[in-house]
């Protein structure tokens, strides 16, 4: 255009002042007269209008042609000098706001420039999410460099810090703000919860408050029908952030008003609820945790808007319950949660609710259910599709290896491995998970030896890192030790761990936890009986302020033990109380010992003899072999003090009994041919477990290894049992019959007997789909 | 951004101002510090010169008064709307006019270098020995929820820590503003306060505002906050019931005729015909068209020179 040209536009002022938009008019002069000195330019002033900041790179992206690098660059800079395109702080340009607001409305003003538009911010949402992940990458690699580069320049690390944190923040949320204004009730809503969920889940609040706030910001003028349901997500996030930073009462607040507002998604209610549940269980407030749980499922039972996840709640109610030792209630609220899995047909949440069935029914002493429910877990996670397979069936090793390693060291290794092998290299979680769940069956076999270089080659692998892991770690050495007998040693690993618990704050459950174990350390050495008070006073308190009544009672059976070994026979009854406290919560061995010894202490015979049978009873049922043994043995010695010696005799020939389990459990070495036998398991299981290109040559594969699992130690129903499901996956039934009588038959005389035997039928049936 | 020179700093010329002299001498009458007030809250719509007005109080602060000034384009914190992020801009600028800000940077470098053990022995020497607002005992017992910080090891950094950190530089920050404030005159120009999130918003009017500029007795400090934005003087109206620290500008003053045509001059707008200049300088007086508007039809109507 020249001057001449503007001799043509006379009245632009009036044409755009009269027209009925005057902005649209405006953008639209402005987009021609471009367009008449170059249709680059005039593409360059629509699309600088979408992005809120932009370089001459990222106007490259938004044109679909592809000019030289010279004609480009000409246009760039003609765009750059006009009066509306401002210079950010960051370097970068944007278009003034008013000019902005008319080319964007221009843009919605016709239906395919409303597609284009969309178009348009979908690909800068792409670009920059592609940005977000680069930045992920640098930001993961600056984690590993860090504290060398600390040490070499302290200063470089401050700006370096600085700017990685920038550029992982920036591209998310300008990706997230592209997305929203694509389409904020669909993907914009999608993306800002999965970038939500996946930094909180990392434990990078920061980042999670950022992506809040700037959604909100952006949902803010989306108007129609998804406005309110908009707002309720921004709500049940803020929720869930605050649980997030541990405010639980701030979280309370914003979910009252939440579950407040009228026509909310009912099952947005539950996730809510859900969270303000878990808040409570947070702060260990485990009655009021439990109330609210129990008024969910009555509001459920009644119209259950969600049956699919009706089985979350039920759950809940049972972790609290397991919080609260309480076995027969978690075994009963799991259950529940067993049926509603499978009524919802959710059979990878139906072999985790299994799992923690078995569990809670080993620790309650019910072996039988607990195999059959172990084994009815282990057969959903065979013919899960991955990856879902891959975490039943580690869940499923984890709980085998808890709840029957103790009795079964054979087990407990192959379990591990198993484990193992199903453990990403990175996730510490579950290594730790995994390793301190193969200490416990371990200690409960005797092997000592073996679980301290458990533990040490955690701590290697840990080292100064993954503080809660830590934590863990050192309460499992303090049990192992005391288990061993070097109750000293356990004592001053205690204290530690103690000290440790306090200086991280690691709240009231955890320093609860590591005060009950001091002081039930600390009651049986004489000159640490005051410290034992003290320790049990401590976490009687925060017990009781928690509303934990195991813990409470726990606590005064340590006051009641401390007692009688000051003689104070009084003390100690009163301590005790009447009998056992809160039946089915694991508490009556520790009374009964006790109050066993109490009487025997005051003469009173007889009642001695009954309490000291009834935690022979109880430890024997649970598979606790040294705590049996040792009630044995002074039931042995109560019995001759008391002249009946033919029960004297009798219990000693439980004792003899054993003590021959448990030398044969001392005297078990892992064979290098059960190693070797094991190894080959753990890879099969892996490869029926993991996605895989080839699925069939890995299912193959699997069998084989199986085979040669057989071949190095042929006594274990286990490897029979998987290589049925790896033939199950080959369509071979012939294969599959012959695998399944073999593991029957190597089962025969076990606890997993029956159950193996009751799969043939089930696999026989199967169908994979 | 503490790492950049604000981009516009350097592309700024003074004699690019256009008039806004009545507007300009009602903030200068501000650092005289005659009345009460300290505030400045300069109200209008979007494209009227808002920026440009500040740019220009910037430019008197600087050049005229010797002033430290900092200002602050609020827009350009959409990819990090966070308070830290804009205290850090502000900081930056001040230092750069001499503003010392000697808590703020101990606890900063302490918090970027996740030193624990260094944050809290820094901040307990640091603060107490300045009289800050808060002290050391408190500060390790609500950054790391520890009773008794002397006897235990370095904390580990934690997300929240971090949290608990930046919320601690934002309050020695505003320690250390107002001991310089208590002594001399500092200016801090918030533009575009409407494009910001409520989360920052909250934080200039709730923190910045009224705890800590109407909190403090206007004897006691220098600090003058101008804040620009649409509609800003009813939100500020309706948030705030003691107006007296505020001076209310509704709406930047109209121009002569040969302030519209220094307009376009400035903006490189050298080809438009007499009868054009006087159209856009009545359309901008009847307030149908905006200064940014106007520039655009400008540029339509000189398209060869500007498009080109």
């Amino acid at each position: 255009m020249t001057n001449g040209q503007s001799e043509r536009t006379p009245d632009l002022v009036e044409s755009v002042t009269a027209s009925p938009d005057p902005q649209i008019a405006l953008a639209a002069q402005l987009v021609a007269s471009a367009q008449e000195a170059s249709p680059l330019l005039a593409d360059l002033v629509r699309v600088a209008s979408v992005p809120r900041k932009f370089d001459a790179s990222l106007l490259r992206l938004l044109i679909d042609h592809q000019p030289s690098d010279e004609e480009f660059s000409t246009a760039f800079s003609t765009l750059i000098a006009l009066p509306f395109v401002v210079r950010r702080r960051d370097g970068k340009y944007r278009m003034h706001d008013e000019i902005r607001r008319a080319l964007l409305a221009r843009f919605a003003a016709a239906a395919h420039d409303r597609e284009l538009l969309r178009t348009l911010n979908e690909r800068l949402a792409d670009h920059y999410e592609a940005q977000h992940e680069q930045a992920r990458t640098v930001a993961d690699q600056f984690d590993t460099v860090d504290d060398l580069l600390r040490q070499v320049s302290p200063d470089r690390v401050i700006a370096m810090r600085a700017a990685v944190e920038n550029q992982l923040v920036r591209p998310l949320i300008e990706a997230q703000h592209h997305r929203n204004v694509a389409d904020p009730a669909e993907a914009g809503l999608s993306y800002f919860r999965q970038s939500f969920e996946l930094y909180e889940s990392e434990g990078r609040l920061e980042v999670c408050r950022l992506l809040l706030r700037s959604w909100r910001d952006d949902i803010a003028g989306v108007a129609g029908d998804s406005a309110n349901s908009l707002h309720d997500w921004d709500m049940y996030y803020q929720v869930r952030l605050a649980v997030a930073e541990a405010d639980g009462h701030h979280a309370r607040e914003i979910a009252s008003k939440l579950v407040a507002q009228p026509g909310l998604d009912p099952k947005l209610r539950m996730q809510t609820q859900a969270l303000v549940t878990g808040s409570l269980m947070a702060e260990c407030r485990f009655a009021d945790a439990l109330k609210e749980t129990t008024a969910e499922i009555a509001l459920r039972d009644d119209d259950d808007p969600d049956p699919p996840n009706r089985w979350v709640v039920f759950a809940q109610q049972a972790e609290i319950h397991r919080l609260l030792s309480d076995g027969e209630a978690q075994a009963a609220s799991l259950s529940r949660a067993l049926e509603a899995t499978r009524a919802a047909g959710n059979r990878d949440s139906e072999a985790a609710i299994l799992n923690r069935l078995s569990a809670a029914q080993a620790k309650q002493g019910r072996i039988a259910d607990a195999s059959r429910h172990a084994i009815q877990a282990l057969h959903i996670a065979r013919t899960l599709r991955p990856p879902g397979a891959a975490t039943a069936a580690q869940q499923c090793a984890i709980q085998l290896m808890r709840s029957f390693g103790s009795a079964d060291p054979r087990l407990a290794d192959l379990f591990h491995t198993e484990a193992v092998h199903l453990t990403r290299g990175h996730d510490i979680h579950r290594f730790v998970r995994v390793e301190t769940s193969y200490v416990a069956a371990l200690r409960g076999a005797c092997r000592f030896e073996r679980a301290h270089e458990v533990l040490d080659q955690v701590d290697v692998r840990l080292g100064d890192q993954h503080p809660l892991e830590r934590s863990a770690v050192l309460l499992s050495r303090g049990i192992l030790l005391d288990a061993e007998g070097r109750e000293r040693e356990a004592v001053a690993r205690n204290r530690h761990t103690v000290e440790e618990v306090e200086r991280r704050r690691g709240g009231n459950w955890s320093l609860a936890a590591a005060l009950t174990n001091a002081a039930t350390t600390q009651m049986h050495i004489g000159d640490l009986l005051d410290d034992a008070c003290s320790s049990a006073d401590r976490a009687r308190d925060l017990w009781l302020a928690m509303g934990h009544a195991r813990g409470v009672a726990r606590a005064d059976v340590v006051r009641a033990e401390v007692s009688r070994r000051r003689a104070d026979y009084a003390g100690a009854k009163t301590a005790l109380g009447s009998k056992p406290p809160l039946e089915a919560m694991g508490l009556e061995d520790i009374w009964y010992w006790t109050a066993a010894n109490v009487a025997a202490d005051l003469d009173l015979l007889d009642e001695a003899v009954d309490h000291m049978n009834a935690v022979l009873e109880l430890t024997m049922r649970t598979g606790q072999l040294r705590d049996a043994a040792r009630a044995a043995a002074r039931l042995v010695e109560i019995l001759l003090h008391a002249g009946r010696q033919d029960e004297a005799a009798a219990a000693v020939g439980r004792l003899t009994d054993l003590m021959a389990r448990l030398r044969k459990l001392r005297q078990y070495r892992q064979e290098s041919a059960s190693k070797q036998a094991d190894e080959h398991s753990g890879r099969a299981v892996r490869q029926l477990s993991i996605a895989s290109p080839r699925p069939f040559d890995a299912v193959r594969s699997a069998a084989q290894h199986l085979d040669d699992a057989q071949s190095a130690d042929p006594g274990p129903c286990w490897y029979s049992l998987n290589q049925a499901y790896a033939f199950l996956r080959l369509g071979d039934k012939k294969s599959v019959s012959k695998a399944i009588e073999a593991a029957t038959a190597k089962a025969a005389g076990t606890t997993f007997e029956e159950p193996i035997a009751s799969l043939a039928a089930e696999l026989a049936a199967f169908a994979w789909q | 951004m503490s790492l950049l020179e604000p981009a516009d700093i350097k592309d700024f010329d003074p004699a690019d101002i256009v008039d806004r002299e009545p507007e300009a001498s009602r903030f200068q009458n501000l650092l005289e510090f005659a009345t009460q007030r300290r505030i400045l809250a300069v109200s209008d719509d979007s494209g009227w010169g808002k920026s440009t007005f500040l740019k220009k109080l910037r430019y008197l602060c600087e050049y005229k008064h010797n002033v430290p000034v900092a200002l602050i384009p609020l827009e350009d914190f959409d990819d990090r709307p966070d308070e830290f992020e804009l205290v850090s801009d502000i900081v930056d600028q001040l230092k750069r006019a001499g503003v010392p800000f000697p808590s703020f940077d101990r606890l900063n470098i302490a918090r970027l270098l996740h030193d624990a053990g260094l944050f809290v022995d820094r901040l307990r020497g640091a603060v107490n020995a300045e009289a800050a607002v808060i002290s050391g005992g408190q500060v390790a017992g609500s950054i790391f929820n520890i009773e008794h910080a002397d006897n235990v090891g370095v904390p580990d950094w934690t997300d929240e820590a971090n949290r608990q950190a930046k919320l601690l530089c934002l309050e020695a920050f505003l320690a250390d503003l107002f001991e310089t404030a208590s002594k001399r005159t500092v200016v801090i120009i918030l533009d575009n306060v409407e494009h910001t999130t409520e989360q920052l918003r909250r934080w200039m009017f709730k923190t910045l505002v009224s705890d800590r500029i109407l909190a403090t007795p206007d004897a006691e400090h220098k600090l003058i906050v101008v804040m620009a934005g649409e509609k800003l003087q009813p939100r500020l109206t309706s948030r705030f019931e003691d107006l007296a620290r505020f001076d209310f500008i509704s709406a930047l003053g109209t121009w002569e005729p040969e302030d519209t045509a220094r307009l376009f001059e400035v903006h490189g707008l050298n080809g438009l015909l007499p009868h054009q200049v006087i159209q856009l300088h009545g359309s901008i007086v009847a307030r149908e068209v905006s200064l940014t508007s106007a520039l655009a039809i400008a540029a339509i109507y000189t398209g060869g020179a500007t498009w080109k």
